[in-house]
């Protein structure tokens, strides 16, 4: 048991990293792929020309309207699933997090000459211990939050998405009691996943394992974030790469620019 | 009655024919393009989806993403790796029973395409497209509606234009029309600038759209022409029961004819789904481009209101407009009746829900066939009992239907109440049944006019 910490560590950080990227790379190359195969060239309908100014608007209203609708017919819905899981939840909790940008700018490449770390300014703290002691001494000048750091920080951030997880499993459950078929295993798979990835994170950044424990559990946090990062491409994880782009460009395309809908 | 006997042979709502069902999934699978790939493989199941859909209102059962899951289940087994390996585990499954084939019916008959789901959707997902799958498979397997199979058969068989009690209704309105604007109405003009398109069920349902839609034109001015005999009883009827051969034919004749007459615009009167068919689809189904441009009424007077070529007397009336989903959301006709509307009175106000966000009233894509009234105003003008010709398990599918569709309107009289409006104004032969069935059933007791109708009435003398 001692020595499963550091191994487990260094395996899910060399080896596991290696193939999760393979399994990744290569989901992505068959699913878009796949979505050519069933591509076919068919003559359209001249599109109706409202102009630039209506397109853009439209743009705009496809990516917000959606959003607008939850919070107006679905108010828990919308806190709940938009606003706690994605928009101030996994988001800036996997992409700003001060240790995640470290790590995203050692593993990725520069583009351009731009590396991930640019995101630094926009950075949020691990714990909320070290944000508050930081707005109390006055030094949340480093991140661009500045002393909304108390709420933007790993240990707030990651309480909301799990509050939230616990909110869907339930729903789905009662959703699925009542016999709607749409609810499936993979949705609870999903979320048990994300719950796994968060709770080991959480663990390792507050030593709650300690000695190898703290590998151990640094680790797993890590192989359950490549196993998500295996399943991007062959399960419902895909909207976030590519899903929900093509869906809204799509139906922007369609309905605001060809049909005109305004 | 024999004639109909034969046409509805194929209706089949008792027994599984596993050879049926195989070649409706195929038919099925083979409408999957690239973007109904995405419809069926990007859905994450938020269901935040749910309160667009009229059906949703009632029962939690008729969302969008419950009802087109039938869809992605077929999908997942035929067509993806892990269905066909993990089966039910990832809910991927064909129809295995009658009980199956009730079950989708049920679901499939829940829906009238109208596009609010897409709208609503974060990754604009069109579950109403995935439903219209699931009707291609079911009507492949027999269990479709016999009036709506009825309507398609007459449709491109032609036969419609025999059937006395349609055509009765057809030269009437004519008749009418050629009194209001007091001369030879001119049928059938080769190279007129418009070919006005009035189709057998406005004629029917909206007869006085037809003779004010004849008005405008004839008040502005135009070349214009229609023809002698309707193009369908409202083309494609096909796309209802997702028979998208049916789609290819009628829609063929129909472009034969107009290629032949070469107008330069078709100006449609119906702003249900006819509209999106010949405007948006025609081209995509035929592979061709058409010579003229396809319109509705409703542009063809904004346009004329805006250049001076027609005067409205302005009213006080407490009006609104309601947005037709075909004509607006899916059709992209939002902007031109909602000025016009503004122009005519100055009483005119917006349905909270408006524009894209139009609420369905709940009657498309043959929702508002499934009571026995309607059931029995067709028999009535077919010459025959529709009714008598259905099976028992066909009428308890349809008394449960009627009763979602009744159900389903509510929401929309909701909308109107609050409004305060009067006078509803729409363009859609089943907009304008449905509201006046809502306006029965739970008020407001507004008056329903199609927009040509309500136009022509204001014209300046
Ligand atoms: S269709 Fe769209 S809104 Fe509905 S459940 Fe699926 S992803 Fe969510
Ligand atoms: S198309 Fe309309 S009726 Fe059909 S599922 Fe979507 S919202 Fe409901």
């Amino acid at each position: 048991m001692v020595g499963l910490g550091p191994d487990l560590y260094v395996f899910a950080k060399e080896t596991m990293f290696q193939v999760a990227l393979v399994v990744f790379v290569f989901g992505v190359v068959y699913r878009v792929f796949r979505f050519l195969l069933f591509w076919r060239r068919v003559v359209k309908a001249q599109a109706r020309n409202r102009g630039a100014g209506q397109r853009i608007l439209g743009l705009f209203k496809t990516f917000i309207d959606p959003i607008l609708e939850a919070f107006r017919h679905q108010p828990l819905e919308g806190l709940v699933s938009l606003l706690a899981l994605h928009i101030i939840g996994l988001i800036p909790l996997i992409f700003l997090m001060d240790q995640h940008i470290e790590s995203f700018n050692e593993i990725l490449p520069k583009i351009g000459g731009l590396s991930y770390s640019i995101l630094a300014p926009l950075s949020v703290p691990l714990g909320l211990t070290e944000a508050v002691t930081s707005v109390q001494q006055g030094l949340t000048i480093t991140s661009a939050w500045g002393p909304l750091i108390i709420v933007l920080n790993g240990d707030v951030l990651a309480t909301l998405v799990l509050i939230a997880i616990g909110y869907k499993v339930g729903l789905r459950l009662v959703e699925r009691a009542h016999g709607l078929q749409h609810i499936r295993l993979g949705d609870f798979l999903a979320l048990i996943l994300l719950a796994g990835i968060i709770l080991f994170g959480f663990t390792a950044a507050h030593h709650l394992w300690s000695g190898s424990g703290y590998w151990t559990a640094l680790g797993l946090h890590i192989l359950l974030a490549e196993i998500l990062l295996m399943a991007l491409p062959f399960t419902k994880f895909w909207h976030f790469v590519f899903g929900y782009w093509y869906g809204k460009l799509h139906e922007w395309y369609d309905l605001r620019v060809t049909r005109g809908a305004t | 009655m024999e004639a109909f006997r034969k046409i509805i042979e194929v209706v089949e709502w008792e027994a599984f024919h596993k050879d049926r069902v195989e070649s409706g999934i195929r038919r099925m699978l083979g409408r999957v393009d690239v973007v109904a790939l995405h419809f069926l493989e990007n859905c994450v199941s938020c269901a935040l989806c749910k309160t667009a859909c009229p059906y949703y209102y009632v029962d939690e059962k008729y969302s969008p993403v419950n009802k087109a899951e039938e869809a992605r289940k077929i999908y997942r087994k035929e067509l993806t790796f892990a269905g066909k390996l993990l089966g039910p585990l990832v809910h991927a499954r064909k129809p295995g029973s009658a009980e199956d084939l009730r079950r989708i019916a049920e679901f499939a008959y829940a829906c009238t395409n109208c596009g609010a789901c897409y709208v609503t959707c974060p990754f604009g997902i069109d579950s109403g497209a995935l439903i219209n799958h699931i009707r291609t498979l079911l009507t492949a397997t027999g269990r479709v509606p016999t009036i709506l199979q009825a309507f398609e058969v007459a449709e491109i068989s032609g036969m419609y234009l025999e059937i006395p009690g349609l055509m009765q209704a057809w030269d009437e309105v004519m008749k009418k029309a050629a009194e209001a604007i007091g001369r030879e109405l001119p049928f059938d003009r080769e190279g007129a600038e418009i070919m006005l398109f009035p189709t057998l069920i406005d004629t029917l349902f909206t007869p006085g759209a037809v003779v004010g839609a004849i008005n405008l034109l004839t008040r502005m001015g135009v070349d214009w022409t229609l023809p002698s005999k309707p193009l369908g009883i409202r083309p494609p009827i096909a796309t209802v029961i997702g028979d998208a051969e049916g789609v290819k034919t009628q829609l063929t004749k129909i472009h034969e004819y107009l290629e032949k007459m070469k107008p330069k615009k078709v100006v449609l009167v119906d702003g249900g789904f006819v509209y999106p068919a010949m405007r948006w689809k025609l081209p995509t189904v035929l592979g061709t481009r058409p010579s003229y441009t396809v319109l509705h009424i409703v542009e063809v007077v904004h346009e004329a209101l805006k250049k001076g070529g027609l005067k409205v007397k302005t009213t006080d009336d407490k009006v609104t407009w309601h947005s037709p989903c075909q004509l607006g959301r899916r059709g992209g006709v939002i902007l031109e009746p909602e000025e016009i509307m503004r122009t005519v009175s100055k009483g005119y106000r917006q349905l909270p829900h408006h524009g894209i966000r139009t609420l369905c009233c709940g009657g498309g894509a043959g929702m508002g066939c499934m009571t026995r009234d309607m059931h029995e105003m067709m028999g009535k003008l077919l010459g025959t009992s529709l009714y008598d010709l259905i099976g028992n398990r066909e009428k308890s599918f349809l008394d449960a239907a009627e009763k979602r569709y009744k159900l389903s309107i509510k929401r929309k009289m909701d909308d109107i109440e609050r409004s305060e409006a009067e006078i509803v104004v729409t363009a859609c032969p089943v907009c304008i049944h449905t509201i006046e069935l809502g306006a029965q059933l739970y008020g407001p007791k507004v008056k329903v006019l199609h927009i040509a109708e309500y136009l022509s009435e204001h014209l300046e003398e």
